[in-house]
């Protein structure tokens, strides 16, 4: 009877908490349907189990649980550490949150239903997931604390109303520690309405790419709101799981074997849940030492393997400050010449190819702990890759780990693109399948849409960076099906063009595409045709010529080759004594041109000298590159430059002229565009 | 007889639940057969059943319906309800494969538990929860041990299909382990085609006041079987064997040899000779033994070349011939093997093979179902005509398998000529009768 009565209520709580926004939304609305059916003696299947009594359930034992939970060697699901015998000062503390949280659950009927369970407690029907292809970005809402910017989403609209000063989602415990370290830091704002959106956006379980993030490395305030904010997700993530499987634990105990085993699935194949992919190992260290900070001190009360997460993603200058000082006067000269968020980028540990896991137990958190029993994976792209290709061809390997990942986060996106976005493809598309093994997880406690294979239906993704290109973008479009459906945010740009030396005229050159198939082809053959008889004959040198990719590098190459004509390469394979001989022979004007990547730039940063007249192939990606490029011109004779471009460059064309002139640019008549100011 | 006043009942007289006689008819089940009629009110009684049952006599509907309609009436939770152990992995399946027919009605979930399958696919399956485990006691024992949640604690009914095999060495460690874990307040069905003591000695530690069901007298072959056997020499045996697969080509016929080697080397020769022939054998991976079986089931293929595998409990429709091309040395297999034909009432032949050193065997086969066959027919010189075109087409298929291989086993090179050596090595080579199974 008291199943019945409950029962309801949740489904009233699942209304409230998207606001009561409408009762017609067939989200909401299935909870009461099913419920109904279950009145209904079934049709189809008699022997079915009716699961819908389960939130009811929850709510009934609450009170008894706490009862339970006091005994910490109830760990049947392996997730607890037993090795560690406890005072149970600090567990008890936890239970009473429990209590407290319990009790105004019981009296509030049920108000606070989190996220976390609403999300992964969501049965998903066959029509959702066909419906996964047709999803259209429907609403908008401007992006707080960013000019230019707006969200849009599919799906309901979760921002509209949304009250982003209560931390709903966010477990209690978490959001204290996180005022407490925003306190002690000394910082002003204890935290920006930007970073509470952000928050309540990963919080909505939603898909999110966000492309405007404004990097540690680039001049300015280091901006770590929205760090912190997908560290204390994940953290809630990790916790929220940890808390359910302790809670079932505790029931089934009590409950012993004769219970419906149904309504305790609370696990995955395999235990990691959340999946960080970072660029760099100094940037993992960034993240791990705020993540380490950002844990109640509760649950760290040690920090395992601390000594070797600093050798091992520590760069020198944090640790061995002797080292540094006896390198200072050889080192610091040499690097002047860099531009800073170069140094600020590169200076650290530079290692692309890591892996870590990161266990919680109840009061310690392990660093470096077996993959399969980490609760986060910190990881680059490459190393999972190769991970992922060893299980390939060796069968005592596998990647079960990756089974199971329901919040994927990929932070300094437009970084990691720069190294290898494929490698990122090749990690998500492996990413929620069926394990190769037996992974020692008690099967009846596995989730069933993990059974239903359904699993990447359910992992949210964030993906975070300074700009976005197609790949992402291609994977954040396909790579990701989460029923809950996407966020992005969209940007207009100012453009940067106001950092070029006033004097530069730059030739905007548009060529005729009719689909992204023949673009390659499109650009190469226009400059064959129109720019390269333009400079052939031509006596004068210093002409360099700037691509941005590595394929359309090759292409010139070759070209080049083929037409005798008298070149230098700098591309992102060419060798140290190479690229200072072509440097040389450039300015020397041995050499009449000169081919550059955008990644050779990216790696190297450059200062070619010699520069008479530049023809830019194609658009840099990061648009920071064009003034630092253009400028290279500066106090050549004729002081121009010429850039390609069509209409399927508009993101890159964007952010360095700005949105509006670009829209223009691109629809306009007319192909040839001169800005000089 | 009796069984004429029986024929009348329906599904429903024995007391079935409304959508299980329904399924039935779906499937085309009009009347129950004898050993159901039999068996299953004294299964809905709750008592436990020993059925002694000839192959094709419907065991499998005689102990699934009843537990479906248990299943039907238990109170929920009513998962690992039931458990079947079979000796073979194709008999698993296809008992599988008969209770989600009848339980389709009403929503039963099966999870086949077999060797040479994936074991992570196979315990998502046990994580939804089936109703009905069916398996090879050696992968259960393994999920029983390595998958965390699999119990069968709660097991209400287990059966013991092919009894007598499933209690030869090679299972009979597991299965013990096996009833280790399974409570002993349960209802058990035995099913054994024969009667040993191995099985009686199950009978008395399974079950309790058994009800005992023989549907046929002790090892006969049903009426409509014609059995013959043909006396010749050793070296003649390929001769006669294409010999009578041309003389009945419109015919789909099963071949059983001794050995898995024998299987590939018959039917690369009956290849060769125009002959659509595949081979089953328990070298070969299971995936690979179920598509050979498909490819028999459809048509694709009329003549299967098998091992003993094959014998029992496979329900391949309308098998017209079965030629035993080596005679069993365990005469119970016979029974098994002429089985495979003459099914559910049907007709059909069976042939045997016989040569100066199995005569021996095929005598005692004769004292076992206690009747003289007949000859079976032919010209020695007619057949002797083949001659030539054999023995070129068993060279091919000799420097083929030379080619690719072969197997462990030396001596199918010379196969005529080592006849005499391979029925001396008989007594170690019986181990080449058994399969891997894991």
């Amino acid at each position: 009877m008291t199943k019945s009565r409950t029962a309801p209520t949740t489904s009233n709580s699942k209304r409230k908490w998207k606001e009561g926004k409408s009762e017609k939304k067939v989200k909401q609305s299935k909870g009461g349907k099913k419920r109904k059916d279950t009145d209904v003696p079934k049709s189809h299947s008699m022997l079915k189990d009716d699961h819908d009594d389960v939130e009811g359930f929850d709510n009934e034992t609450t009170r008894s649980e706490v009862v339970e939970s006091q005994h910490p060697e109830n760990n049947e699901s392996g997730l607890t550490e037993d090795s560690d015998t406890e005072d149970n000062v600090e567990f008890s503390h936890s239970d009473e949150e429990d209590i407290k949280i319990n009790d105004q659950l019981t009296s509030e009927n049920s108000m606070h239903l989190s996220s976390f369970d609403l999300h992964l407690q969501h049965n998903l029907s066959k029509e959702e997931i066909e419906n996964q292809g047709n999803l259209k970005f429907n609403w908008e809402i401007p992006a707080i604390g960013m000019s230019n910017s707006k969200w849009i989403g599919t799906g309901e609209n979760i921002l509209e109303g949304l009250n982003i000063n209560s931390y709903d989602g966010l477990k209690e415990k978490l959001s204290e520690h996180w005022m407490d370290v925003y306190k002690s830091s000394g910082s002003k704002d204890i935290s920006s309405d930007k970073q509470k959106l952000f928050l309540s956006l990963c919080n909505s379980y939603r898909d999110i790419l966000h492309c405007s993030k404004r990097p540690f490395y680039l001049k300015g305030l280091e901006d770590t709101s929205i760090m912190d904010a997908y560290i204390m997700h994940s953290l809630n993530h990790v916790f929220r799981t940890r808390d359910c499987v302790k809670k079932n634990d505790a029931k089934l105990t009590k409950v012993g074997e004769t219970a419906d085993i149904d309504r305790f699935r609370d696990q995955g194949f395999t235990r990691p849940k959340v999946l960080i992919l970072l660029p760099l190992a100094s940037i993992v260290y960034r993240v791990v030492k705020r993540l380490i900070q950002l844990t109640p001190s509760a649950y760290k009360a040690n920090v395992e393997h601390m000594d070797r997460f600093a050798t091992k993603f520590g760069s020198e200058e944090h640790d061995g400050q002797k080292e540094n000082d006896l390198e200072a006067d050889y080192a610091k000269p040499q690097n002047l010449s860099k531009p800073s968020d170069f140094e600020a980028l590169f200076s650290g540990n530079n290692e692309d190819d890591f892996m870590m896991g990161i266990k919680f137990t109840r009061k310690t958190i392990k660093l470096f702990s077996d993959f399969h029993t980490s609760d986060i994976i910190v990881a680059s792209a490459l190393c999972l890759t190769n991970k992922i290709e060893e299980a390939g061809s060796n069968k005592d390997k596998d990647v079960d780990f990756l089974s199971s990942i329901e919040v994927l986060i990929i932070d300094h996106a437009d970084v990691i693109a720069m190294q290898n976005w494929s490698h990122m493809h090749t990690v998500i598309e492996h990413l929620n399948r069926l394990p190769s093994k037996q992974s020692g997880t008690n099967v009846m406690r596995i989730r069933p849409w993990y059974l239903d294979n359904y699993a990447r239906f359910y992992r949210q993704t964030i993906i975070l960076g300074c700009y976005s290109n197609p790949d992402i973008n291609a994977s954040f479009n396909h790579q990701c099906f989460n029923y809950e459906g996407k966020v992005k945010l969209v940007s207009e740009y100012k453009g940067v063009l106001h950092k070029v030396l006033p004097q530069i005229r730059q030739i905007y050159e548009r060529f005729d595409v009719d689909s992204i198939v023949d673009a390659d082809d499109a650009r190469f053959e226009y400059f064959v045709k129109k720019v390269f008889p333009r400079i052939k004959d031509s006596d004068q040198g210093g002409i360099m010529l700037f691509t941005n990719s590595y394929f359309e590098f090759i292409r010139i190459r070759n070209f080049l080759k083929s037409q005798n004509a008298s070149f230098c390469l700098l591309g992102e394979y060419t060798t140290q004594s190479d690229i200072s001989r072509a440097r040389l022979w450039f300015y020397e004007g041995t050499r009449k041109i000169m081919l550059y990547t955008e990644r050779s730039h990216f790696y190297h940063r450059y200062k070619i000298r010699g520069v008479q007249n530049l023809i830019i192939y194609s658009l840099p990606e990061r648009k920071e590159f064009y003034p630092e490029i253009v400028n290279m011109l500066d106090g050549s004779d004729n002081m121009a430059c010429t850039v390609l471009f069509s209409f399927l460059d508009k993101l890159r064309l964007e952010r360095i002229v700005g949105t509006a002139p670009a829209k223009r640019m691109v629809a306009a008549k007319k192909g040839v565009f001169v800005f000089c100011d | 007889m009796a069984e004429e006043s029986e024929e009348l009942k329906t599904f429903k007289d024995l007391g079935l639940a409304e959508p299980l006689a329904e399924a039935c008819d779906k499937l085309g089940w009009k009347n129950p057969l004898k050993i159901q009629v039999e068996a299953i009110p004294a299964a809905l009684q709750g008592k436990d059943v020993i059925g002694l049952a000839q192959t094709g006599s419907g065991k499998t509907g005689a102990f699934a319906l009843p537990i479906l309609h248990a299943l039907l009436e238990a109170p929920r939770p009513n998962h690992f309800f039931a458990c079947v152990l079979s000796p073979t992995r194709e008999l698993a399946i296809q008992i599988a494969e008969q209770f989600e027919a009848l339980g389709c009605e009403i929503g039963v979930k099966c999870a086949v538990l077999v060797g040479g399958i994936d074991m992570v696919q196979q315990s998502i399956k046990i994580a939804k929860q089936p109703h009905i485990i069916v398996g090879t006691p050696g992968r259960v024992l393994d999920h029983l041990k390595n998958t965390k949640g699999f119990s069968l604690s709660r097991l209400k009914y287990l059966v013991l299909d092919e009894a007598d095999r499933l209690l030869n060495e090679d299972f009979e460690e597991s299965l013990n382990d096996i009833l280790q874990e399974i409570p002993r307040e349960r209802r058990t069905f035995l099913f054994s085609a024969t009667m040993t003591k191995k099985v009686q000695k199950l009978q008395r530690v399974c079950l309790r006041n058994p009800v005992k069901i023989e549907a046929a007298s002790k090892y006969s072959t049903v009426d409509t079987l014609k059995q013959q056997f043909r006396f010749l020499p050793a070296k003649h045996k390929d001769c006669y064997l294409v010999y009578i697969l041309t003389e009945m080509s419109a015919t789909t016929s099963m071949v059983f040899t001794r050995t898995c080697d024998s299987t590939r080397l018959l039917a690369l020769i009956l290849r060769n000779l125009g002959l659509k022939a595949i081979p089953i054998n328990g070298h070969m991976s299971q995936s690979k033994r179920l598509g050979a079986l498909n490819k028999f089931k459809s048509g694709d293929c009329n003549i299967l070349l098998c091992t003993d595998v094959a014998s029992r409990g496979l329900d391949i429709p309308a098998v017209d011939m079965v030629i035993n091309y080596d005679i069993p040395t365990n005469s119970k297999d016979y029974i098994h093997r002429v089985g495979r034909t003459a099914r559910a009432g049907r007709s059909g032949v069976a042939i045997s093979l016989v040569n100066q050193y199995e005569l021996e065997w095929y005598i005692q086969i004769e004292k076992l179902i206690g009747k003289k066959l007949p000859e079976y027919p032919a010209q020695e010189a007619e057949v002797l005509l083949l001659e030539e075109r054999v023995s070129e087409a068993k060279r091919l298929a000799v420097t083929k398998i030379k080619e690719t291989g072969g197997k462990k086993r030396r001596g199918e090179g010379d196969y005529a000529d080592d006849d005499v050596d391979k029925y001396l090595g008989l007594k170690d080579g019986r181990s080449s009768k058994k399969f891997k199974r894991r």
